[in-house]
């Protein structure tokens, strides 16, 4: 080994433990944007592949269909394969909702995990995620309709990775929704409601008679919900690992800056041996470079453990049986690039100043000047403080380059938890703000494509609860400038199971905030809608009245007065048809167990709460994966501050000691220093985390969940505390070292 | 002529800070000698001694060594000037923490691209052959200016540039050091350029050069007296 790298090996095992910090967060960033690159990219790849794999449809009409209606739609050049299918939910006597679906061959196909298609009308495959949560095995029975079903598979299917029972309920807890397959013979009676259809050019594909509605498959809530998942993974891998990138260059820059100083005399030595400025760096970078090569490879190595760690969890959440771990060398190779940039930027950044000088200049000692700091201009102040105060202020301000590193680098810690932890609160906020601020009803009944005319009263009115308030409303899916949303149709009069202002929808529709961004419209503005209705498809448009925040369960909001005001020559009754039904009633229990009885498709507030947590899972997941990484990091650079604060103060405080000056004294002059950095980082930290949750709430926000940054007054406090503790054991750590030093060594050193 | 010197100047500052460490002098120094600059703190002898190494730039002046102006080299052309014609010997030794004794002198043979047997050798030479393996801290001041020695002889440079190389060092050790100097002298021809500010070490060059206030006061051909004579 030459004398450049036994040179550089050798500096090492001075600055080991800045060095294995600073490794510590090269791996942890690198960990992190590997195990969710390789999540993100695995992902994308296990569902297409499994969308082509298992024919996921290209084009689904919902409507009333029979043979012809299949034979027609086959007929069409543009379409390779048309099935139909009956699909029906039914619950169970536990509550739970089962969507019976007839097995369709060739399109949709299931996926077997487990045990043999099922033959006949009394045998039926079950979705795995559900099978599991519901403790249903093969061989199990289960009761849909009055008719028992024997278990013969567990399944999975391209069209329910997610479990999405509905636009209000697009991520079901397994626990209350389990889709279940069936042979054509289950259903007695002919015909379908669901046509799926193969096809290379869906747009050349003409709706059969009888559709109410198509959706394209990347208009399917599975489909969108699959591209918010990636979007949000990704999203998350490039935020912490840049962050900690940031550290680490923070931390490369601080130390070698130090050592610059430090080691001025040795490089001039180096330099009048005649040492190129690049074997120069190289003796000094080369030590990180060496810790850092070594960190990337462990925290890429860790990602086979963690990603399949959270492939597992991620299983529970959603069914994509293709996804496992997959090595990709070239996110490998990106980070080790990455490792080696962090380390190389910040380090000719740092020694650059030294290295461009001539020897002889370096040699000479520089002339450090005292300064007069800001508060000492503060005459009053300053006289009231003590020595010891004043001694802390002036070594605190004295090297400012050291002092803005060092609070930048708890901001980060402090930003990154302030993020983590108000990524729960807007959780918790989105929640409150619709189930608490908006959402009025307890119960909600879906009649899906069978739409009835507003004026046949409900079926079951006899059943209805005294107390119950409800109102009918008619809600679909339309297409809205080329996009999939949901509309609602309300009387404007009475619906109050939602808290809206009605009055607004006099003149036009109420659209959610996210939409009015997405289309760029304000109230005032109009939008083309095509709208289904009865089969025909009616081209409207509609004029924005006002814009409203929803977070979930996102809907565009009409009355049917506005609708037909726009038709006036149309007659009134082709508005006034209803397919659900909000209702207020404190008590739902009676009402809920004959809906289920009769097969009423309902949705409890507690329902749409559990659907909601449900979609939360999967960030919850990433969050506690931040929030372990926020802390690592926190450790990390509170240590590091620690001690290159320590390291730039030892000779002062050895000095002191000689002085006569007591270690406590010593020592409450580093905690004070300390804690004005803390001071100083607290708020800059908390700003930066309060923008980057305003920053990633785009990726979170969808047509189905919009996130509102929200950070509760108790995560700062929280934030705060967890700093401070951290900093308390640090604080330990340094007294030890203080308490250690060699006044006698470390002042024939600095001679 | 092993350097030539014409209106060598140099200032540092500027304005009231403005300082003249050497102020237009002219000079010509023979190859194959020991050659003694003498002066008192702050004449500019160290800062004569930066340039003639190629560590500094003059502010105005030449500095010819074998009739090459080294004063208009760049960077990259003054640090191979310095690794392969210079060896630097510092009053505060300057030996490199983190290598052992003989690292040390191999850390210059490597640069210049020479054999490390020869390293071994100039250990041989400044007589530490049995303290090759001891980190500078474990060596004397002595043991550690040698070491230093050997460092800059090793790489068989055209010339030795010693700045108060006993400064640091008590009588008798500064002697055995001085030796050590003459001796490589001798053997080698090596040109020996050594700063001091103390006449009695100045006695044992051939010529003895004075500085004052960064002028030359006097240059003496010298009749130099054997290294045990000397005494400070």
């Amino acid at each position: 080994m030459n004398k450049i790298a036994r040179s550089a090996f050798r500096k090492m095992r001075k600055n080991i433990a800045l060095l294995i910090t600073a490794s510590l967060l090269v791996a942890v960033g690198v960990g992190f944007f590997v195990t969710l690159f390789t999540i993100t990219y695995r992902f994308d790849e296990a569902a297409l592949e499994y969308f082509t794999e298992y024919n996921y449809a290209d084009l689904t009409f919902y409507g009333t269909f029979d043979e012809s209606a299949v034979a027609t739609l086959n007929n069409q050049d543009a379409v390779e394969l048309a099935l139909g299918r009956r699909v029906s939910d039914r619950r169970a006597a536990s509550g739970a909702t089962y969507r019976i679906i007839t097995i369709t061959s060739g399109i949709n196909d299931l996926y077997y995990l487990q045990g043999a298609a099922p033959i006949g009308a009394s045998q039926c495959a079950v979705h795995a995620n559900s099978a599991r949560v519901m403790n249903l095995s093969i061989g199990d029975t289960l009761t849909a309709d009055g008719q028992t079903l024997t278990v013969t598979a567990l399944v999975g299917s391209p069209e329910y990775i997610y479990l999405s029972k509905s636009e209000r309920s697009p991520m079901t807890n397994p626990k209350a929704f389990a889709p279940v397959y069936v042979n054509a013979e289950f259903f007695s009676d002919g015909g379908f409601n669901e046509l799926l259809a193969l096809s290379p050019n869906p747009s050349d594909v003409r709706a059969p008679s009888g559709t109410v509605f198509t959706l394209k498959q990347t208009e399917q809530i599975n489909y969108e919900l699959y591209q918010e998942q990636n979007n949000k993974t990704r999203t998350f891998a490039y935020i912490f690992p840049g962050v900690f990138a940031c550290l680490v260059i923070m931390v490369v820059y601080v130390v070698l800056r130090r050592i610059a100083v430090k080691e001025r005399m040795q490089i001039a030595v180096y330099k009048s041996l005649g040492a190129s400025p690049r074997q120069i760096l190289l003796i000094y970078l080369g030590q990180f470079l060496i810790f850092f090569l070594c960190a990337a490879l462990i925290g890429a190595l860790a990602t086979i453990l963690v990603t399949r760690i959270l492939i597992l969890i991620f299983s529970q959440i959603f069914t994509l049986p293709l996804l496992g771990y997959t090595f990709y060398p070239a996110l490998w190779g990106y980070s080790i690039i990455a490792a080696f940039v962090v380390c190389l930027i910040p380090g000719i950044c740092a020694l650059f100043g030294i290295l461009r000088k001539r020897p002889a200049e370096v040699m000479r000692p520089e002339q450090r000047g005292g300064k007069i700091i800001l508060p000492q201009r503060i005459g009053f102040l300053w006289k009231r403080l003590s020595f010891n105060s004043r001694y802390t202020l002036k070594t605190m301000l004295r090297s400012k380059g050291r002092f803005f590193a060092i609070v930048l680098g708890i901001a980060a810690t402090v930003a990154l938890l302030t993020l983590s932890l108000g990524f729960y609160n807007s959780i918790d906020y989105v929640q409150t703000a619709y189930f608490d601020n908006f959402a009025a009803y307890d119960l909600t009944l879906s009649l899906g494509f069978n739409v009835q005319p507003f004026s046949q009263e409900l079926p079951f009115i006899e059943e209805i609860p005294p107390d119950a308030e409800y109102a009918k409303v008619l809600q679909g899916r339309v297409r809205v400038n080329d996009m999939v949303c949901t509309l609602t149709v309300v009387e404007q009069e009475s619906f109050n199971q939602l808290k809206l202002d009605t009055q607004l929808l006099s003149s036009g529709i109420i659209i959610p905030s996210y939409h009015a961004r997405l289309w760029r419209v304000k109230a005032g503005d109009t939008l083309r809608a095509e709208i289904p209705l009865l089969g025909v498809t009616v081209y409207q448009d509609l004029r924005v009245s006002a814009v409203i925040d929803q977070t979930i369960a996102i809907s565009l909001f009409a009355s049917y007065e506005y609708l037909q005001a726009l038709n006036p020559t149309a007659p009134p009754e082709l508005f006034r048809f209803y397919n659900a039904v909000y209702m207020r009633t404190q008590n739902t229990e009676s009402f809920t167990e004959y809906l289920n009885q009769n097969n009423i498709t309902f949705s409890t507030a507690l329902d749409d709460q559990n659907s909601f947590s449900s979609i939360m899972d999967t960030v919850r997941v990433l969050i506690m994966f931040m929030i372990i990484c926020a802390l690592i990091l926190g450790v990390a650079v509170l240590y590091s501050v620690g001690l290159i604060n320590l390291n730039s103060r030892e000779g002062e405080y050895m000095l002191m000691q000689t002085l006569g000056y007591k270690h406590a004294k010593i020592m409450r002059t580093h905690t004070k220093e300390t804690f004005m950095q803390i001071l100083c980082a607290l708020p800059f930290g908390y700003l930066c985390g309060w923008l980057l949750l305003h920053v990633i709430r785009g990726a979170f926000s969808s047509a189905n969940f919009v996130l509102v940054a929200a950070v509760y007054p108790l995560t700062y406090v929280i934030c705060a505390a967890i700093v401070a503790a951290i900093a308390v054991i640090m604080g330990f750590i340094t007294a030890r070292r203080i308490n250690r030093l060699d006044i006698v060594e470390g002042l024939k050193s600095r001679d | 002529m092993l350097y030539t010197i014409e209106k060598l100047t140099k200032t540092y500052g500027e304005g009231e800070a403005k300082i003249t460490a050497l102020d237009g002098i002219d000079l010509e120094i023979p190859p194959n000698k020991i050659v003694a600059i003498l002066g008192a703190s702050g004449s500019g002898k160290s800062t004569l001694l930066n340039i003639l190494g190629c560590m500094d730039l003059p502010t105005a002046g030449a500095a010819l060594f074998k009739g090459e102006d080294i004063t208009r080299l760049n960077k990259k052309q003054m640090t191979e000037f310095r690794r392969k014609n210079i060896g630097f010997v510092f009053q505060s030794y300057n030996l490199l923490p983190d290598l052992t004794a003989l690292e040390n002198v191999e850390f210059s043979t490597e640069l210049a691209g020479i054999s490390s047997s020869e390293a071994r050798n100039a250990m041989d030479l400044v007589g530490l052959s049995e303290r090759l393996n001891n980190f500078p801290k474990q060596l004397s001041g002595g043991e550690q200016q040698r070491v230093s020695i050997a460092r800059a002889i090793a790489k068989k440079p055209e010339v030795l540039l010693c700045d108060e190389p006993t400064g640091a060092l008590d009588l008798n050790t500064g002697i055995k050091v001085l030796d050590v100097l003459v001796n490589i002298h001798k053997q080698n021809g090596t040109s020996v350029l050594l700063i001091t500010h103390n006449s009695n070490i100045a006695a044992i060059a051939d010529i003895v050069i004075s500085l004052r206030s960064g002028k030359i006061a006097n240059v003496q051909q010298n009749t130099p007296i054997p290294v045990s004579e000397v005494e400070w």
